[in-house]
């Protein structure tokens, strides 16, 4: 559910307030349902100060819920987990000619989160309520930007950021003894931290810069670097039957992600702009990212920071485009080669995951390739194709059985050495515009799709389940075979 | 302004929507086979046990060891007054120590050498040999008006855990109880009388049951649940219970394995990992041999149940389900008909 309401106060102010909610829910097997629900609320308040100067202010309220039901008789359950995002911001825009746009201004940022909580769902559900300890925090940033247009050809954008983190409490913080690595038996103290309390602090600058040299209207280089500091942490288990996701703020023992990148890109038009090509490059260095170690306990873990380890990572690429704009056939096909590389190298030799060497993170899909195109087949049908093809995530597959204490167990040495099976799929569809005159008034439009035509079972996970004395894999795939529907569209004047 | 009036789509086909599971061919990841590791030494009396064996794809935990067991591997002992043993392999992957007089003591560090027939060397980080407290009593409970297969006596043990140290303990226990059969004839009178009519059949507490004092330091450990034997007929079910010390990474260690053991591709499950220990490559520290090599003090504690405790009439309708026609060591495998005296009961 979408709302919108935009009010013109006058005419150098206006107010626009708009809501959102959406729900949606997945249901993987019998056993689990999936569910995320978000609720949005913002007001703007716009004035211009002058005709050249816009001052804008901003208060934003996001609810973000996911939660994972159990559904299997005598251990039903519900984890769910929430993260509320409040934000004010107030920006001055500053353009006194059309060629020179200078922008300032600041953020504060209030978070809170509930990694995870669970209850029993039903009254015969031998499950324990938990509730992992909120987690609350405040960014507050402050940043200009100027973007001049030197010359019809010469662009140039200059950025600065500046934003400060504090992690607040109320909260329980444990201590580790350093000289090990951490874990349940290292804690040495425990803090409470009472509500609103600084905990732990974090800040730094985040510059950006771009420029994009125009040799002519047919021929364009553009080159940019910037920095990001992220502090909120995508923690994720992807070893199971479907990726649970759930976000961690900052703390004393997870320091904010760092990622500098530099991107060189070329573009060049041919044959009166109906054929746009461009190639792109990028390297970005990651620094302070967020691992697991071997064995790690994501999810409803109260002492997460002892099954983190921090990353470090790079990633690379380049992509490739070519696109037609004109004539009976248009389409555009890109192929984008790309690595995601982290390693772990901390001072316990116990913590090392693949003896600290590079290896690929689960973004890491070398090969991309989308094609989509559409051939105006006369009297107002389209065929439309889509093709996507990727390479596999990595994945851990087993290397080994073995015996110890008269059970068996499954191997798995090196992370992230194997890959599931490519994803590729193919979408046709075939559409009818009944209109005989594009200015018609009353008329339809009639799609006829099949997505995934060849019915291919991608995979949306491999996972292996041990049995008394071995290991069997299994693959989860969504939407495996063809499916077809049929649009129709209605239009009036 | 033109109106989009009214959307209707139409999906012809729902099949695919939701998620479909498909067992797959086992991916296997290619990786050279690694060492594994299994041996303790105890302050009980001699011979101590290592098993060494290769992680591989074998079915069957038995299997694993005879097609994998490490021969020809020089095996050795040392504490950290210098002493050293030699240990002889008894089978194929298993070796213990001859030396009767090399017996584990509290207080000192044990450490095991391996030698492979392929050149590469392993030595373990020395391990401290930590006293265990006695264990105060072992009980059980009775659940015989239950599920079939899920009738039997769940044990317990209480134990009193030191306030002067942080403790680690582990708990091994196995059980015997009684499987009836019909037996065969064993004299010429008619009717004949019938032997071997019921086996003692053997059940191991399945993983590892482990804890740390973390939270009771210097309390009672009490009701802590070690084993389960199901009930198949009236009789005395026989139970061994022993208490292990163990230090901080063996701990960890024995946590480790257990949360690996019982991984079954959940979303609760932990990640996968190599259950790694204290046995390290001698040429490259980096690379550590999968199991452990511990040192603990044990105390053990065995029980013999008392059948008057069963509801007779009640538990004899048990025999109707779990009764097989025969000879009950052919008909049960693994049972023993004389424990009493072949185990020392």
């Amino acid at each position: 559910v979408n709302a919108k309401l935009a009010y013109q106060i006058n005419k150098t102010n206006r107010i626009a307030l708009s809501a959102y909610r959406s729900y949606d829910d997945f249901k993987f097997l019998e056993d689990t349902l999936y569910a995320w629900n978000t609720n949005l609320a913002s007001l703007q308040w716009s004035t211009a100060l002058s005709p050249s100067l816009l001052f804008t202010f901003n208060g934003v309220h996001t609810d973000y819920a996911s939660s994972i039901e159990g559904l299997q008789p005598a251990t039903e359950y519900r984890i769910s987990s929430t993260i509320r995002h409040r934000e004010l911001k107030a920006g001055l825009l500053y353009s006194p000619v059309e060629s020179h746009k200078l922008e300032v201004g600041g953020n504060v940022i209030w978070y809170s989160l509930q990694p995870g909580d669970q209850r029993p769902t039903t009254g015969g559900s031998n499950v324990n309520s938990v509730a992992l300890q909120p987690e609350f925090a405040r960014e507050v940033a402050a940043y200009v930007s100027d973007e001049i247009a030197i010359s019809p050809l010469l662009t140039l954008q200059l950025g600065l950021r500046y934003s400060a983190f504090a992690q607040l409490g109320n909260r329980q913080v444990y201590s580790y003894d350093e000289s090990l690595p951490r874990s349940p038996e290292s804690i040495t103290d425990t803090t409470r931290y009472a509500k609103g309390q600084t905990i732990q602090t974090y800040a730094g600058w985040e510059p950006r810069s771009s420029l994009r040299i125009g040799f002519n209207d047919q021929n364009a280089v553009k080159v940019s670097y910037n920095r990001m500091r992220q502090y909120l942490h995508l923690i994720s288990n992807t070893t199971a039957i479907s990726p649970v996701d759930f976000w961690k703020i900052s703390d004393s023992y997870v320091p904010p992600q760092l990622v500098d990148q530099v991107s060189v890109g070329f573009f060049r038009n041919f044959l009166d702009n109906a054929w746009e090509t461009s190639v792109e490059g990028f390297y970005k260095d990651f620094r302070q990212l967020v691992e697991y170690k071997n064995g790690a306990r994501l999810l409803m873990n109260p002492l997460l920071e002892a099954d983190l380890l921090p990353a470090k990572g790079k990633a690379y690429g380049v992509e490739m485009s070519i696109r037609n704009n004109k004539g009976k056939v248009t389409g555009q096909l890109s192929y984008t080669y790309s690595r995601s590389l982290v390693a772990v190298r901390t001072d316990f030799a116990s913590e090392q995951i693949n003896d600290g060497d590079y290896f690929p993170s689960v973004y890491d899909k070398p090969h991309n390739l989308t094609w989509s195109g559409q051939v105006q087949l006369g009297r107002n049908w389209t065929l439309g194709t889509n093709f996507v093809y990727s390479t596999g995530r990595p994945a851990t597959f087993p290397d080994g059985l073995y015996a110890f204490n008269n059970s068996s167990l499954v191997n798995y040495s090196r992370r992230n050495a194997n890959r599931i099976a490519d994803y590729h799929r193919l979408d046709v569809s075939i559409a009818k515009d009944t209109r005989r005159k594009k200015e018609q008034r009353h008329y339809s439009t009639w799609n006829l799709a099949f997505y995934n035509l060849y019915g291919r079972k991608n995979p949306y996970s491999v996972y292996f389940t041990q049995f008394g004395g071995g290991v069997n894999a299994y693959r989860l795939s969504v939407f495996g075979s063809v499916i077809p529907s049929l649009t129709l569209n209605f239009y009036f004047l | 302004m033109r109106r989009e009036a009214s959307v209707l789509v139409l999906l012809l086909v729902l099949a695919g929507m939701v998620g479909c599971v498909d067992e797959v061919a086992l991916p296997v990841s290619t990786q050279t086979p690694r060492l594994v590791v299994e041996g303790l030494i105890t302050n009980q009396a001699p011979p101590y046990t290592v098993k060494l064996s290769y992680s591989g794809f074998v079915r069957g935990a038995n299997s694993l060891l005879d097609s994998l067991g490490v021969e020809n591997a020089t095996v050795t002992i040392s504490d950290d007054q210098g002493r050293q043993v030699e240990l002889r392999p008894v089978r194929r992957g298993v070796y213990q120590t001859v030396d009767s007089t090399f017996r584990g003591m509290v207080g000192r560090s044990y450490s095991l050498s391996v030698a492979l027939p392929d050149g590469r060397q392993f030595v373990s980080k020395p391990e401290q040999l930590l006293p265990v407290p006695n264990i105060e009593r072992v009980y059980y409970q009775i659940e015989d008006k239950t599920a079939i297969g899920q009738a039997g006596y769940y044990f317990f043990l209480d134990t009193e855990d030191p306030g002067d140290s942080k403790n680690y303990y582990r708990w091994s226990a196995y059980g015997y109880s009684q499987r009836p059969s019909t037996g065969v004839c064993c004299t010429l009178n008619i009717p004949c009388t019938r032997c071997f009519d019921f086996c003692w059949t053997r059940v191991d507490y399945p993983g590892a049951n482990v804890l740390s004092d973390e939270l009771i330091n210097g309390n009672q450990i009490t009701k802590r649940y070690v084993l389960f034997t199901p009930l198949f007929t009236y009789g005395p079910h026989l139970v061994e219970v022993s208490q292990y010390s163990l230090t901080r990474q063996a701990y960890q260690f024995w946590q480790l394995y257990e949360e690996q053991r019982t991984r079954t591709g959940s979303i609760l499950d932990p990640l996968p990992a190599p259950v790694e220990g204290n046995v390290l490559s001698r040429q490259d520290g980096a690379e550590a041999a999968l199991g452990y090599f511990g040192a603990s003090a044990v105390v053990t504690v065995r029980l013999k149940t008392n059948s008057n405790e069963l509801d007779f009439n009640y538990v004899r309708q048990f025999d109707l389900i779990y009764r097989r026609e025969g000879d009950c060591r052919l008909v049960w495998p693994g049972a023993e008909w004389d424990l009493t005296k072949a185990a020392g009961w």
